[in-house]
């Protein structure tokens, strides 16, 4: 069966767009979204570094990589470095993909003459939280930026039925394989990327899709490992124990079973007290109080694996307040701000004086935190309802859908599993991408009325959106409680 | 026939027959064929390489191409070495005689016009009251750096240079390449500070023993030069900047906050030097670790002292203060390959509040641009987190007079010159007043190095404020961990995420190997 055949009314549409070439709309759009990525680079450049980028910036001139930070970033900017020194050239490939990619599904859309859909397209790239956090040259910011565009150009043959041409199929997968590899938990988000690449059909056998999913990542980390220290020479940080120490804690803190260190190091419990916090692994190694303990301790994986099948509650508990912490949601205001995680107000004293926020920190972060939680609940309604209009055959557009929104919350989900620490930043990917389904979801519904299970998502929607604000509210400042 | 383009110094060479040839020194005037130029027998061809000396490459070869037309004669060939034969005879003793009043000297080029203009006087003054010559040639910093190691290295040298750099004057005084010139600094010993006179008083391995091997005549320290209106525009005063080491730096980021509040968001506090290229991180990790309390890291015995709990110490703060700042983003991202001129630009651009380095260079390249000049604030370092004192490196600038130089008499004579007192203070002065005279009675004596705001700070921090010699000169393996970079490739580890402490153990090794290749006698 053609896949034109099986997607009669989207067929339909094509032709008559490819009848009327480009449209004015389309026109429009390529001219709007140049404009605004011209205004974007200039206002932007050369980007705003940040305390981890450093640290990258720094691997790509001494070349010296380690694998704190999977060093893939680092090895793209010391090539960029031939063209100019510091953060612009690698600032301006971010600001090129991610224009690339909303400017494509737009354009995309509007040659659909899905022309309301292209302009909302559109708008969620200058989306404040959006738009503001791609000034930042971090991890999160690469790989979010590679995989929209990789996104994008898919979308752009698949939701036509076209095959996709070998170079843009090589490039595509070049650009997820970057993300897969700039985030050590990106390969959550890649696969449901490389499933759209390669056979999107996938995405509506559940169980296939799992066993695929799984399979593709427990292949994936020991091949970026392996990729990370023999190709890039990258030295080993074993970053492995910054999640061994932070689950340990958590289990001993929710188990009142400080034993789960093993034989060789006994915590007390007023140490996992005082220590633990599930918002991040950082206080147990930073703060002078409570570094000593982990000094020279490596828990064996046996270790771990051990104190998890002996406290599975106590290691549900402590994941899932991590969790809530990463999508900030019962969590009160500045809850990761360093003097808050350290304890201690760092002002003033000691050399390690963080920066104060400045404003477009404080903006960015302020909204991203507060629309994690709501985006995270968008994600998974959006994922059911297309799940449920897919049915019996997926159009095109659901696998884009169904594509993008996966990768979202499964990106997101991962942290139930591997996270160690809590930032805005970390749900960039996850929000665009779902904002992205949402609206291109939302395209399928132009000028019909709800159904009642889609009234019954917008109300738990909205009940999400007013408990984030109302919590929020209710637990106040996280600093104010450190004095 | 040849062909066209041949270089000239390939075909004299194949016209020497048996004679063996001699390689021509490589010189800028020769650039291009330098390296190929052979030089068959002294008198036989002395006219042409002469005439090709004023010549530049090409036309030398067109030269050439006619003396080898001449050469392939026989007869011609006769006669030009009877001839040259008889002119050499009558003429070669004046030529010595000549030779024997001039000295060749090599001279950095000056960071201000009128340093060069200072140098060209005193030269005209040496001659006209010597009735010597001095053959001088003024050389940009970098270039003559690479024609040092060129002449050291084939032998062929001038009569005179400089320490470029500095801590050139220990490594070849250590494998003995250097004239001993105790008697030019006997002539004016007790006039110097006693961190210029340990700054070249030092050992050949040789002699087994140390002695003076550079005339010392300027010093210079690394000094803070701030933007007093940008501290101002933070709604601070220079007053209120604090006295103790870390509080004086942390000041500066309270500043960028303070100005990136008010949008000024491409403006750094910090200005340090933490790239691996260059003279400058050397000179900025070595103050800050004086400040914390490892001045004794290299003692003027020539000992390493890694084994001292408080010098590792504070090698470890060293390596940790500058990394966090950059990282926590008080310095501009691109310090870490910045070139010794870099943060000048930098400060001159305004991109950093302040900047810690040697001498009031930075001043000195806006004197003409009254306003800036006057916005800058020179300050010396402050004091240590104790609150004691912390003293200057103070970097010296001498004269050095290498073995197998031709008039080491001359030489000798013209650095008398050069460092009575008079003399080099009118050098100095005319130079701005970049580096100061590293003889405190100069400037006790004339009040125009404190006439000047930025002059008078800095005189009182490199003259007569508390100053030690660099490492270098107690033991030229703290050359070789300088040149390596060893510090500042501990701050890059430390910057690319290895934390500080397995950072500076890597360092500590490296310093500890280097120094076990450098063993120095007791004397």
């Amino acid at each position: 069966m053609r896949s034109s055949d099986r997607y009669g009314l989207l067929y339909q549409d094509l032709y008559s767009a490819k009848a009327q070439g480009l449209q004015i709309h389309s026109l429009l759009i390529l001219i709007i979204v140049f404009a605004i990525f011209l205004v974007n680079l200039l206002i932007a450049y050369p980007g705003v570094v940040n305390y981890d980028s450093r640290e990258q910036y720094a691997q790509a001139v001494t070349g010296h990589f380690f694998d704190w930070h999977p060093p893939i970033m680092a090895w793209v900017w010391s090539i960029l470095r031939l063209v100019a020194d510091g953060s612009g050239p690698l600032f301006a490939v971010h600001v090129v993909c991610y224009w690339l990619g909303f400017g494509l599904i737009a354009l995309t859309l509007s040659q659909m003459r899905r022309n309301k859909t292209a302009w909302a397209v559109v708008a969620a790239g200058v989306f404040p939280p959006f738009l503001l956090m791609n000034a930042a040259i971090v991890k999160d910011v690469s790989m979010a930026v590679a995989f929209i565009s990789a996104f994008s150009v898919c979308f752009f043959y698949r939701t036509r039925g076209l095959k996709i041409p070998f170079t843009t199929l090589i490039i595509a997968m070049g650009l997820i394989t970057y993300g897969a590899l700039v985030r050590t938990n990106g390969i959550f988000a890649a696969v449901p990327l490389f499933v759209y690449l390669v056979y999107p059909a996938l995405f509506w056998r559940p169980i296939y899709f799992i066993v695929v999913s799984l399979a593709l990542i427990a292949i994936w980390i020991p091949a970026a490992n392996l990729f990370n220290h023999r190709v890039l020479r990258a030295w080993p940080s074993y970053t492995i124990h910054s999640l061994k120490w932070f689950d340990l804690a958590g289990i001993a803190y929710f188990s009142a079973d400080e034993s789960v260190f093993g034989a060789d190091r006994s915590p007390t419990a007023e140490w996992v007290r005082e220590c633990y916090t599930p918002v991040a692994w950082d206080p147990l190694y930073n703060r002078e109080i409570c570094h000593h303990e982990l000094v020279d301790y490596w828990p064996q994986t046996r270790t771990w694996i051990s104190a998890i099948i002996t406290h599975p509650l106590a290691y549900a508990e402590h994941r899932l307040a991590h969790f809530n912490s990463e999508l900030f949601f019962i969590v009160p205001r500045n809850h990761t701000d360093q003097r808050v995680l350290l304890k201690q107000h760092l002002d003033g004293s000691g050399h390690r004086l963080p920066p104060e926020p400045v404003t477009w920190d404080t903006i960015t972060s302020y909204l991203l935190s507060n629309l994690s939680a709501f985006g995270f609940m968008i994600g998974v309604v959006i994922l059911g309802l297309c799940y449920r209009s897919s049915r019996p055959r997926p159009s095109e557009l659901d696998d884009a859908i169904g594509c993008i929104a996966i990768s979202g919350v499964m990106y997101t989900l991962a942290y139930l599993i591997v996270g160690v620490a809590t930032d805005a930043r970390y749900q960039y990917w996850s929000l665009i991408a779902i904002f992205i389904a949402s609206i291109i979801f939302l395209s399928k519904r132009e000028g019909g009325s709800l159904s009642r299970p889609e009234w019954a998502c917008v109300g738990v929607l909205a009940i999400t959106l007013i408990a984030v604000v109302v919590v929020h509210a209710a637990l106040g400042d996280a600093l104010a409680q450190i004095g | 026939m040849q062909p066209a383009g041949e270089p000239l110094c390939f075909r004299i060479s194949a016209a020497c027959g048996n004679s063996p040839p001699i390689r021509i020194p490589e010189r800028s005037d020769f650039r291009g064929c330098g390296a190929a130029l052979y030089w068959c027998c002294d008198y036989l061809y002395a006219g042409a390489v002469t005439i090709m000396k004023h010549a530049d490459c090409d036309a030398g070869r067109e030269w050439g191409r006619k003396a080898v037309m001449t050469i392939m004669r026989r007869r011609s060939v006769l006669r030009a070495s009877l001839g040259a034969v008889a002119t050499g005879t009558l003429v070669l003793p004046y030529l010595a005689n000549a030779a024997a009043t001039t000295a060749t000297v090599w001279w950095m080029q000056g960071f201000a016009q009128e340093e060069d203009v200072a140098f060209k006087k005193i030269v005209a003054d040496y001659e006209r009251t010597s009735g010597n010559t001095i053959d001088y040639s003024i050389i940009p910093y970098a270039p003559m750096r690479q024609k040092i190691v060129s002449a050291m290295t084939s032998g062929v040298v001038p009569d005179l240079f400089q320490n470029n750099p500095f801590e050139i004057v220990a490594l070849h005084a250590w494998d003995d390449k250097l004239v001993d010139v105790s008697d030019v600094v006997e002539t004016q010993k007790e006039e110097y500070t006693e961190a210029a006179l340990l700054s070249t008083y030092c050992y050949n391995r040789t002699k087994n023993r140390r002695s003076f091997y550079g005339v010392p005549y300027t010093a210079s320290v690394s000094a803070n030069h701030i933007w007093g209106s940008l501290v101002q525009k933070a709604g601070y005063t220079v007053e209120d900047i604090p006295k103790t080491w870390d509080a004086f730096y942390d000041f500066f980021k309270g500043v960028q906050k303070k100005l990136r509040g008010q949008g000024m968001r491409h403006v750094y506090g910090l200005g340090f030097q933490v790239s691996t290229n260059g003279a400058d991180p050397n000179s900025t990790f070595n103050t800050f670790l004086i400040a914390y309390g490892g001045q004794n890291i290299v003692t003027s015995d020539g000992k390493l002292h890694l084994d001292d709990p408080q010098v590792r110490e504070a090698a470890i703060k060293a390596l940790t203060y500058p990394t966090d700042a950059y990282l926590w983003g008080f310095v501009p991202l691109i310090a870490i390959n910045w070139n010794d001129a870099d943060d000048n630009n930098a400060f001159h651009a305004k991109q950093i509040v302040m900047d810690l380095d040697d001498s009031i260079s930075t001043e000195v390249a806006l004197f003409n641009k009254k306003d800036e000049y006057d916005d800058i604030v020179t300050m010396g370092l402050p004091l240590s987190n104790a609150g004691k004192p912390v003293p200057s490196q103070a970097r010296t600038t001498c004269g050095l007079i290498p073995k197998g130089a031709q008039n080491v008499a001359v030489a000798k004579e013209f650095l008398k010159y050069l460092i009575e007192p008079n003399v080099v203070n009118e050098y100095l002065k005319v130079g701005l007043g970049r580096n100061v005279p590293c003889m405190p009675s100069i400037v006790k004596r004339d009040p125009w190095w404190f006439a000047d705001p930025h002059r008078k700070a800095y005189t009182t921090q490199a003259l007569l404020g508390p100053t030690i010699a660099d490492y270098w000169a107690f033991n030229p393996a703290y050359a070789q961990v300088q040149n390596e970079h060893v510090w500042p490739a501990a701050w890059g580890d430390s910057m690319a995420g290895m934390t500080p402490q397995p950072a500076a153990e890597k360092a500590f090794n490296r310093v500890e190997e280097i120094f076990s290749n450098y063993p120095i006698a007791r004397t």
